[in-house]
């Protein structure tokens, strides 16, 4: 289980991410996402939208109407090429972020 | 254990009732959070979990609405800024606006009568220039239709005459075929002589003005054909090319109907012309048959040009052989030069033609003049372009001008005149935050509102006015014939004014100091808009003061130009045109109109006697020496010309049939006494060249002397000496003196007299006195735009006062409040509240006098007779404006004293 300290700050690249996987409404972005966590995220799917929004405001994502033939109209998300960009060079930083711990992990430094 | 009464979509409109009225959450927001609720509650009672469980489940996992609405918070707070933001910056802005709108339309309509000096003079400014505008427009487009225009002259000889050189508009013939044959920039050379002529088709007839012309003439002048095909209408003797009204005159249905005039047959009965400047008169009985070739439209308006027929040049050679020589002037030349010829390179090489084969012509210099030019720019002097009617355009374009610069002086003095009235309202503006930027704008929005107002007043003022512009002008000029850049130069002067007159108010007013306009003062402002008001005022009056000074000579010059005596009496005589058999049997005609008693007298001559346009330097007298050059007017006439149009003798006797048939006697005028310098003339020898051989005077000799008479427009002609000759063969023109209170009996006799000798001719007759009066058509027309100029002048500029007084009585209420009851007198009052103003108008009167007296002194220079400037017209002048601006001003200021002091007191 990760703390809800973690899980702020990894939702916004976890989101962008997983957009980049495909086009989703709301509750499916939540859904994927418990999916591939397989549940160690402790969060409120609720938190998802203003994250969303955020994204939204800054233009990495986009939001469209679409009428659904089983249920009722899905607000989608799509990731925009300044999102795809984004996810890019947050995809770099937690490989730096990874590749620093596993050194320290390995105590393969030298502080001389 | 699971409650069965637990309700699913219940509990969801609870949940969702949390959410409503929480400023982080949208509309699209509790919506999208619906949704996911519901789906996620789908899902799990799917795998099997009662309603409840699902919906417990699904929304902890959602997260609860204070968990929501800090995570909701930190994304939307900026959104709903942003979103209040630029709604109330919008409806902040509509609202000023509105205010402005309001503000603007109620001082419109709280101050009536502000309002309406405001926009009624700019209006009338606006109407003025525009009609200005259309006129010189007008002025412009003359002769500037012809599709080659700019490659179209006219060639023109300076003449070196003693000291001075003339510039006249004759070319000998022969140059144009120099020019066609040896020039290759010459694409069309053009003779053409104007001429009036009676056409006849079978029974009717009608006398036009028309040319005899070159072939290319309508090659070279573009005027539209409606039939025929312009190229080759006058390529051979013997065709005619008609206007549209002649074709309409001369073949009725057949032209208007069925637009067939082509083939026709037209006969000529005679021709005229003033055979150019050196000539003499010719009239040729030409009895001749014309075939139509062409019907061109009739000519425009704005053409200098004006004709109802041309005939070819050729028919003219066949009659007179010498014309093709390089002698005779009798024909104006046009040259159409090719393009990219250049007409500078052409006029010396056309000198060295001239020179080259007419000897005689060596103190003679040829000018090419553009064409277009030729209108506007017809006066020459020294052989220079020195100008001409332009000079008119020029002034009229200035008082136009002057004319709208006084009306936005006036716009301009009330709205700054009431900026402190204004004050309260600027400075609440300014303490609910309205920026100085704000204030312009709303200043000039009010202003343009104002103008647009006066701007749509104007058109509707001038569609008033026009058919009275029209009649004065001369032109047919209409609204609808306006093109979209004329409308758009209407209303960019409209804008311009608004804004010039709004741009200084909306300045000073913005930048009033807030606290010392609401202790009661509109701060610096006064100083500096009383300063600016009585220049304007002084620049309003002076130029007002100028027009009725204009006016007032103008007309003085007019009516001593009408009235003056002229050594005849040009009332009374009736004049028509001798033509067809009255030529053969003018003695019985003359007999049977002597037989009426409203018929005193009748006679004939060449030319009408106020007209005498030819001009002869052929004169041989006893004693002439070699280089003597004098010129002199000759009129032909019969035995009864000096009783007929009373004219007095000075020496010796007038002419009688019985002896001066087929002799060689003259009357001369006392001028050309003296400028032959003769002691006793009567008995001295003297003749026509062309009547005697060689240089001699033969049996010529002068019988008698008439005081000298005016024979033309006293505008440019000086009484010249002049030679009068029996010839009554000769003679074009009827003249009958009929009884003052009887013309209309006459004109029947008259008529009556026609019918019977000559019925193939329409009676068509003129008086004397107005065919004179028609020569000061052109200073006619100036006095009445320069009257129609200074009452509007005048008309703007005591609005301004009425608005200005106004304004200082209501400013000054108090204070006359106050004298009152301090016991001053209602005449301390007006006094009080009018000597400012007064004061303004005498010294723009002190301005405007000296530099009214000095260019009407120069306009008058341009007549050969006029009227002195007189001390008189400038106090009139003065004493009119005074008189106005005074009554002006005192009305109001005397209103002001009638009030209570109580209610003056209360004003505030």
């Amino acid at each position: 289980m990760l703390p809800k300290s973690l899980t702020a700050a990894i939702l916004r690249p976890i989101v962008l991410s997983t957009l980049d996987c495909g086009n989703a409404y709301g509750y499916q972005l939540s859904q994927r996402i418990e999916l591939i966590s397989n549940g160690s995220i402790e969060w409120n799917t609720g938190t998802l939208y203003p994250v969303l929004h955020r994204l939204e405001a800054d233009g990495l994502v986009e939001s469209f109407w679409q009428e659904s033939d089983s249920g009722p109209r899905r607000k989608y998300y799509r990731i925009t090429a300044a999102g795809r960009k984004e996810a890019k060079a947050e995809q770099l930083q937690w490989v730096e972020i990874y590749e620093i711990m596993v050194r320290l992990w390995k105590k393969d430094v030298s502080f001389g | 254990m699971p409650n069965n009464n637990f309700n699913l979509e219940t509990a969801i409109d609870t949940w969702k009732a949390f959410f409503k009225h929480r400023p982080a959450f949208f509309q699209d927001d509790l919506e999208e959070l619906e949704l996911h609720l519901r789906e996620h509650i789908a899902e799990l009672i799917q795998e099997g979990h009662s309603d409840e469980e699902a919906f417990r489940e699904a929304s902890s996992k959602l997260g609860n609405v204070t968990q929501l609405d800090d995570a909701f918070k930190t994304v939307v707070w900026p959104k709903i800024k942003h979103k209040k933001q630029v709604a109330s910056s919008l409806l902040g802005q509509i609202s000023m606006i509105r205010s402005y709108l309001k503000s603007a339309v109620r001082n419109l309509v709280k101050q009536k009568g502000y309002s309406s000096l405001n926009i009624g003079g700019l209006m009338v400014g606006l109407a003025c220039s525009f009609l200005v505008f259309i006129w010189i427009q007008t002025q412009l487009s003359v002769d500037a239709f012809h599709e080659h225009a700019d490659r179209l002259y006219q060639v023109k000889v300076n003449s070196l005459e003693g000291l001075e050189t003339k510039t006249w508009s004759n070319a000998p013939a022969p140059l144009a075929f120099h020019l066609e044959t040896e020039f290759s920039e010459v694409g069309a050379a053009i003779l053409s002589m104007p001429i009036r002529a009676s056409l006849r088709n079978e029974d009717v007839a009608v006398r036009e003005v028309g040319f005899f012309a070159g072939p290319a003439f309508f090659e070279a002048f573009t005027f539209p054909f409606l039939a025929g095909d312009p190229a080759s209408a006058l390529d051979a003797p013997g065709q005619i090319a008609i206007s549209s009204t002649l074709a309409s005159k001369l073949f009725g249905k057949k032209w208007q109907a069925e637009g067939s005039a082509i083939g026709e047959l037209i006969s000529l009965d005679y021709w005229q012309s003033n055979g150019g400047v050196l000539g003499n008169a010719v009239r040729i009985d030409a009895k001749a048959e014309y075939i139509v070739t062409g019907v061109f439209e009739d000519v425009p308006s704005n053409s200098s040009l004006s004709f109802d027929f041309v005939l070819p040049t050729q028919d003219v050679f066949n009659v007179f052989g010498h014309l093709t020589s390089w002698g005779p002037r009798w024909f104006e030349l046009y040259v159409l030069l090719n393009e990219n010829a250049s007409g500078a390179e052409l006029a010396p090489k056309m000198q060295s033609v001239l020179s080259a084969n007419d000897t005689s012509a060596k103190d003679q210099q040829l000018i090419l003049q553009p064409f277009a030019e030729t209108y506007l720019h017809g006066s020459f002097e020294q052989g220079h372009p020195a100008g001409g009617l332009i000079e008119r355009l020029y002034l009229i374009g200035l008082v136009g001008l002057a004319i709208l610069l006084i009306a936005c002086i006036n716009f301009t003095n009330l709205l700054t005149a009431r900026s402190s009235q204004r004050a309260r309202e600027i400075g609440v503006r300014k303490v609910i935050g309205a920026t100085p930027s704000a204030l312009v704008h709303q200043f000039l929005g009010e202003a343009f509102l104002t103008a647009m107002i006066a701007f749509v007043g104007a058109i509707l003022l001038m569609i008033l006015v026009m058919p009275l512009f029209n009649l004065a002008t001369g032109l047919d000029a209409a609204l609808s014939d306006q093109s979209p850049g004329t409308w758009l130069t209407f209303f960019g002067i409209a804008v311009a004014a608004g804004l010039l007159a709004g741009v200084y108010p909306a300045f000073v007013l913005s930048s009033m100091n807030v606290i010392r306009v609401f202790q009661g003062h509109g701060g610096r402002l006064k100083q500096k808009g009383v300063r600016m008001r009585e220049g304007l005022v002084i620049f309003q009056f002076a130029v007002s003061v100028f027009l009725v000074v204009a006016t007032m000579t103008i007309y003085q010059q007019i009516d001593f130009l009408r009235s003056k005596d002229l050594g005849l009496d040009k009332e009374n005589v009736v004049m028509m045109r001798i033509e067809g058999d009255l030529g053969t049997q003018f003695e019985s005609a003359r007999t049977q109109l002597l037989r009426s008693s409203a018929i005193l007298n009748v006679s004939k001559s060449s030319a009408h006697p106020l007209g005498v346009a030819i001009i002869n330097s052929n004169v041989n007298w006893e004693g002439k020496q070699e280089g003597d050059l004098v010129l002199f007017k000759v009129l032909e006439t019969d035995e009864y010309f000096a009783e007929t149009m009373k004219l007095h003798m000075v020496a010796g006797r007038y002419f009688d049939g019985s002896v001066d048939t087929g002799q060689l006697n003259y009357v001369v005028n006392e001028e050309a006494v003296r400028a032959l310098g003769l002691e006793s003339p009567i008995g001295y020898p003297l003749a026509l060249g062309y009547e005697v051989e060689g240089d001699g005077t033969g049996t010529g000799k002068i019988v008698g002397v008439v005081k000298d008479f005016h024979s033309g427009s006293l505008v440019d002609q000086q009484i010249g000496p002049m030679i009068l000759r029996y010839e009554p063969d000769a003679a074009n023109f009827l003249l009958a003196r009929v009884a003052g209170d009887r013309t209309a009996e006459g004109l029947a006799d008259l008529k009556d007299m026609n019918d019977q000798f000559n019925p193939s001719y329409p009676f068509e007759y003129s008086f004397l006195d107005a065919e004179y009066d028609s020569y000061y058509s052109d200073e006619v027309v100036i006095g009445i735009l320069s009257r129609a100029f200074a009452l509007v002048a005048i008309l703007i500029a005591l609005l301004g006062l009425l608005g200005l007084t106004a304004f200082s009585v209501q400013q000054r209420a108090k204070e006359v409040g106050v004298r009152l009851v301090m016991g001053a007198t209602k005449r301390d009052i007006v006094v009080l509240l009018s000597r400012e103003l007064v004061q303004l108008v005498a010294l723009s009167l002190i301005l405007a006098l000296p530099a009214a007296y000095w260019i009407m002194k120069q306009w008058l220079t341009s007549f050969a007779y006029r009227v002195e400037m007189s001390w008189v017209t400038l106090t009139v002048a003065a004493g009119i404006s005074l008189l106005l601006a005074i009554t002006t001003v005192g009305y109001q200021a005397y209103r002001a004293a009638l009030q209570k002091p109580t209610s003056l007191l209360r004003s505030e």
